[in-house]
């Protein structure tokens, strides 16, 4: 299993969420920061500002670099979703248009310049500057206009239309603010080498393909409220070693030169479980569900009751069990529990029950055939199934390929690399696709299922219903979170009866830890957060 | 001397221009624009997409670009990576030094089990210590490059805790991933040192300073070995390219950064620039490695100079 | 694992500097080495011809209750994650794999003989760019070459041994052209030519007949290199498509589960080990046979 994503998602790269909350105590003079944590990540980032950068990998360490507006914590607290940041209070228009924030005074970048106003609005200027090339964070800010500075502490931003997204997506690393003394030295770009932020670390070094080091911020004092303390984190240094083998990310864990791994083997994960001196943390997230994008242009999948057939014909718990068993739970939703509107009797649409399946072809006209294989006109049932390389799903398709050969589905595999696959899947060439998708919002719906996603975006099913596009806007209208609700459970409705995702699995970020790490915490799309942590000896 | 360095050196050139000329032909024929794969997931339109392909100077006739490519080539500029913005030269300038270490320990690696396997086959030549000494070597060759480089790590870092699984700077972390590679080179060396010492063995030569006293190893090292050293020598230089193919899995495996991983990833990711950046840096040192055994052949040998 | 050098004609047999009987062993060890490779590629080419139908199971079929288990009476070589026999998976994965081993070897001698004995024969012009053009080759690292190879043609095997293919030509190349070079000028071809022979006729009737000895000797040890590279192009994320058995792929997938079912990778990762250690021997065998001046008394 892999949690391969070139794209954090267009809706932002977490939110901060400190799961298990407790009233925070006052430190006192709390000791020097001490420890040397070292995580063991898969893929190297490419740049490292958030601003600018698509990887989860960069997601990782700007969310202990930078300090977001607002926190996003949903279950944290009755009646309230979101706690301040570096933002003390917010007022938003009706519209869903204007998002005033009032700003901390004591907070401090990393250069030792004060944070301002004018910082958010350098920062959300160089997000949609066409030089800095931002490959997410311009897609959760939305559709942005321009940024008004009422004195150093209140900070109005405009959008051209409205973003009921917004608060969610302002709670990520991406909508971080930067250094405006930093961007002036370095420039658009040189930001990426060195990131200057006002979060609990600092960054230090980045040696191209072996690892990022940033180390404790001495100077940190305005942690959030439901932080577990105050003042600089309790550990020395983190260090984030790239390490692209899933074995030797084991190994390393195995031999201590890792202290925390991700995307392990699954199996190597129930080991772990299993043995001692480990803790495995299995971080819930929310967004889309591991699914199965079906093409619901290219026959034979354009009829919606072949696409029909193959959600019924789907056995998800099988998958599981044999594959991601005390890991993962299966999914039969297109969104995630957790997720802003997710509808739970969704998930009893397609239970498995491959004698409907059967019965769905046989109406389609798909009558048993030669070698099993279903015909119709004398040509074959065949489905095209092209998965990405490396990504995670090819056990996946290969269960699904023989759970459809029992309704009579003949299915040919195949797999490229990304990003060439993605201009495959934009042409139509496949029937199947691999994808998930990180958000932290309901408005990921845009782009998965926008009519107007189809030829360059994300919506790999070609699926173009306008009704649905309607729904998602007007969820998107309002940032009340009741009354965003309807119309995107609505819209979810309609695209789950076209049948044109088939969610395998709930994934959640899973890592793998020596137990000497304590304390550690997640963001709600599970990205770990090390100010309060700590290590045991 | 001078002059055949001379003359070596302007016969790489076209050397040189055609593989950065059939790099940059076959990057334009693979499907995929980069312009798209970079605003990918941005909700970039057609046209922004087509002003980045602009900017890229992609939109450009290819003799024009490659035209471009050449002139800045030859003021240094090995132009900007599409994936992070950085310029290419600085990137591999980054890199670079990390695959250089790992290609001269696994020579050593290389050069040590092969000479050696090589030295006791053809010195008993026959026997079980001959059959062994090959088999070891061909075993390297034998066992796939990941596959040994897990082994390795299994047994010396996982359970006997010797060394680090991961490759970190210094010597301790060089020396599984420079055994790993090492030992698949050596099979060829055991082959080539055994033949050849095996027949400088036979010359008149040899019979003599076994007359005159010498024992069965002075004689080797001595007279024979050097002998049989230069096509070694040779081989070496040629195996710059398998070398780097080897690094590629082995610095996967290892955790170590190095032109091999930085190429896969630009590959993927059709970051043109990065592309035929490390395929020139890599076509270069070829050339000037074996420039360099030609010219210690030459030094060696006379006769080759005016050849 | 470049076999350019090995193109390098053996050397003259040398005399025993010792009492020591070693010409026994020679006889003994090597040939019975030889020998036994040469056993076990029967076997395997067998197999391949064969096909999946001699397994015990099918290899492809999926059992999910069945996975995962160590060997024992039921499955000889265990079960993989998906339940499917890994013996069966062995025996039909012959195929494939020597399917594309060959026929990597294919394309680089038949380009490799073309081009080398283009260049040697004819000599000038044509060796000078044929030269150049193997020189460009070899600069390119093999694995970009086969990436990009791959890139273009999309993944599989086949298109993996079209990569893995080309980028031995070079190496063929060399070889045929150094033994064009040094045929052409013996007596026996510029007697032919001398009594008005055409030049196809030559190369046909009595300069190809010799090549064909080292070339097939380059071949044996090019096999071995052509499986490790498919496997290696496995590890990299291109090659064959599920679930075709293949060895380089299995022992890649078994990687993941090395610590849960080591019998997964082990079982086609010997049989590749085998299959090369036995290319060598018999290689080894077959130049030592076929270069006279190997040939003992």
């Amino acid at each position: 299993m892999t949690r391969r994503t070139l794209l954090a998602g267009a809706l932002g790269t977490g939110s901060a969420a400190l799961l298990g909350a407790a009233r925070p105590r006052a430190a006192a003079s709390a000791p020097a920061p001490q420890g040397r944590l070292v995580f063991g990540m898969w893929q190297s980032p490419e740049s490292l500002d958030p601003g600018t950068s698509g990887l989860i990998s960069s997601g990782y360490i700007s969310i202990n670099v930078f300090d977001p507006l607002i926190w996003h914590l949903p279950g944290m607290r009755r009646g309230q979703e979101y706690f301040p940041g570096l933002a003390l209070r917010w007022e938003v228009s009706g519209d869903a248009r204007r998002f005033t924030f009032h700003l901390r005074r004591d907070v401090k970048f990393h250069d030792g310049t004060p944070f301002t106003a004018e910082a958010v609005k350098a920062t959300l200027e160089h997000i949609v500057n066409p030089e800095t090339k931002s490959r997410s964070a311009i897609t959760a800010l939305g559709p942005y206009s321009h940024t008004e500075v009422t004195g150093d502490d209140v900070v109005t931003i405009v959008f051209k239309e409205p973003n009921g997204a917004f608060l969610n997506n302002v709670a990520t690393s991406g909508l971080s603010p930067i250094s405006p003394a930093a961007l002036r030295r370095y420039g658009h770009q040189g930001v990426s080498q060195h990131p200057v932020g006002t979060g609990p670390f600092k960054f230090q070094e980045w040696v191209l393909g072996n690892h990022v080091t940033i180390v404790a911020n001495p100077d940190y004092n305005w942690a959030p409220p439901v932080a577990h303390h105050q003042g600089p984190p309790h550990l020395a240094e983190i260090t984030f070693r790239i390490i692209p083998d899933a074995s030797t990310r084991f190994n390393a864990l195995r031999t201590g030169e890792v202290l925390i791994a991700e995307n392990l083997a699954p199996t190597d994960v129930q080991g772990l479980q299993r043995a001692k001196g480990y803790t495995v943390f299995a971080a819930p997230v929310t967004g889309m569900p591991y699914s199965i994008m079906v093409n619901a242009k290219r026959p034979p999948t354009d009829d919606v009751r072949v696409r029909q057939a193959l959600q019924f014909a789907t056995n998800q718990e099988a998958i599981i069990e044999a594959l991601y068993k005390g890991i993962y739970e299966p999914a039969h939703n297109i969104f995630l529990p957790g997720t802003l509107s997710y509808d739970p009797t969704l998930d009893k649409m397609y239970r498995y029950d491959a004698g409907r399946a059967k019965s769905l072809l046989e109406e389609a006209g798909w009558k048993a055939g030669a070698g099993g294989v279903r015909q119709k006109d004398g040509q074959p049932l065949r489905l095209v199934f092209i998965n990405i390389a490396n990504f995670g799903f090819d056990q996946i398709s290969q269960l699904l390929q023989a759970q459809w050969q029992d309704v009579g589905i003949q299915t040919d595999i195949s797999a490229q690399s990304f990003p060439t696959v993605a201009e495959t899947y934009n042409r139509g060439d496949h029937n199947l696709a691999d994808f998930f998708y990180y958000s932290v919002d309901p408005f990921l719906m845009r782009a998965l299922y926008a009519c107007d996603q189809i030829t360059h975006g994300f919506n790999w099913m070609h699926y173009c219903d306008p009704q649905v596009d309607a729904l998602v806007a007007k969820g998107n209208a309002t940032a009340d979170p009741s009354k965003r609700i309807a119309p995107f459970r609505e819209a979810a409705r309609r695209v789950m009866e076209a049948a044109v995702v088939i969610p395998i699995y709930q994934q959640r970020a899973v890592f793998d830890a020596s137990d000497r790490v304590q304390a550690l915490r997640f963001t709600v799309n599970g990205f770990p957060i090390y100010y309060d942590a700590t290590l045991r000896a | 001397m001078g002059a055949f360095i001379g003359r070596r050196l302007l016969a790489s050139l076209p050397i040189v221009f055609g593989v950065t000329a059939l790099v940059f032909l076959i990057l334009h024929l693979i499907p995929g624009d980069p312009a798209q794969i970079m605003l990918f997931g941005t909700n970039a339109t057609p046209d922004q997409i087509a002003g980045l392909r602009r900017s890229l100077g992609l939109d450009r006739p290819l003799a024009v670009q490659y035209g471009d490519f050449v002139w800045r080539l030859v003021h240094g500029d090995l132009g900007v990576s599409f994936i992070s913005q950085r310029r290419v030269a600085e990137e591999i300038g980054l890199v670079f030094p990390a695959t250089a270490t790992l290609a001269l320990a696994t020579m050593v690696v290389a050069a040590t089990v092969g000479l050696g396997a090589g030295v006791i086959g053809a010195m008993y030549r026959g026997s079980w210590m001959d059959v062994a000494g090959t088999g070891f070597s061909v075993l390297g060759v034998a066992v796939p490059n990941f596959w040994l480089s897990v082994l390795l790590i299994l047994v010396f870092a996982v359970r006997l805790g010797w060394l680090p699984a991961l490759s970190e700077g210094g010597v301790r972390g060089l020396i599984l991933p420079s055994v790993s590679l090492g030992w698949g080179f050596s099979a060829i060396i055991t082959r080539l040192c055994r033949a050849n010492l095996l027949e400088a063995l036979a010359q008149p030569y040899v019979s003599t300073a076994y007359a005159k006293g010498l024992r069965a190893g002075a004689v080797v090292v001595r007279h024979a070995l050097k002998n049989a050293l230069i096509p070694v020598v040779t081989l070496l230089g040629l195996q710059v390219g398998n070398l780097l193919s080897g690094a590629v899995v082995v610095e996967t495996i290892f955790g170590r950064q190095g032109l091999g991983s930085l190429a896969v990833r630009a590959i993927q990711a059709k970051d043109f620039p990065t592309i035929q950046g490390v395929v020139l840096v890599v076509a270069l040192v070829y050339l000037l490695v074996n420039l360099a055994v030609d010219v210690a052949y030459a030094a060696l040998d006379p006769r080759v100079r005016y050849g | 694992m470049d076999v350019q050098a090995s193109s390098a004609a053996p050397p003259a047999p040398a005399r025993p500097a010792t009492g020591r009987p070693s010409w026994v062993w020679r006889r003994f060890a090597r040939h019975r080495f030889a020998a036994a490779g040469a056993a076990l590629l029967l076997v395997v080419f067998a197999l391949a011809a064969a096909g999946p139908v001699v397994a015990p199971y099918n290899p492809e079929r999926v059992d999910i209750v069945d996975r995962l288990r160590p060997p024992g009476a039921a499955h000889w070589l265990g079960t993989d994650q998906f339940g499917r026999d890994v013996l069966s998976r062995v025996v039909a994965g012959a195929r494939p794999t020597c399917l594309a081993a060959v026929m990597a070897i294919g394309i680089a001698a038949g380009a490799g003989v073309v081009l080398g004995a283009a260049a040697g024969y004819a000599g000038g012009a044509v060796d000078g760019a044929v030269m150049r053009a193997m020189d460009i080759m070899l600069a390119f690292p093999g694995i970009l070459l086969a990436l990009v190879v791959v890139t273009i043609l999309g993944t599989g095997l086949l298109n993996v041994m079209i990569a893995v293919g080309v980028s031995l030509i070079p190496a063929f190349t060399r070889l045929v052209r150094g033994a064009m070079l040094s045929l052409r000028q013996r007596e026996f071809v510029v007697s032919a030519r001398a009594i008005g022979c055409g030049s196809v006729r030559i190369l046909g009737r009595h300069i190809l007949p010799n090549v064909w000895a080292q070339v097939a000797v380059l071949s044996t040890t090019a096999l071995g290199w052509a499986i490790i590279a498919g496997s290696t192009l496995n590890f990299l994320g291109f090659g064959v498509h599920p679930p075709t058995p293949e060895w380089g792929a299995d022992l890649n997938t078994g990687r993941e589960y090395l610590n849960a079912a080591w019998w997964m990778s082990t079982a086609p990762g010997t049989a590749i080990v085998l299959v090369i250690l036995a290319i060598n021997f018999v290689g080894d065998g077959v130049t030592e046979a076929l270069d006279p001046a190997l040939r003992r008394p």
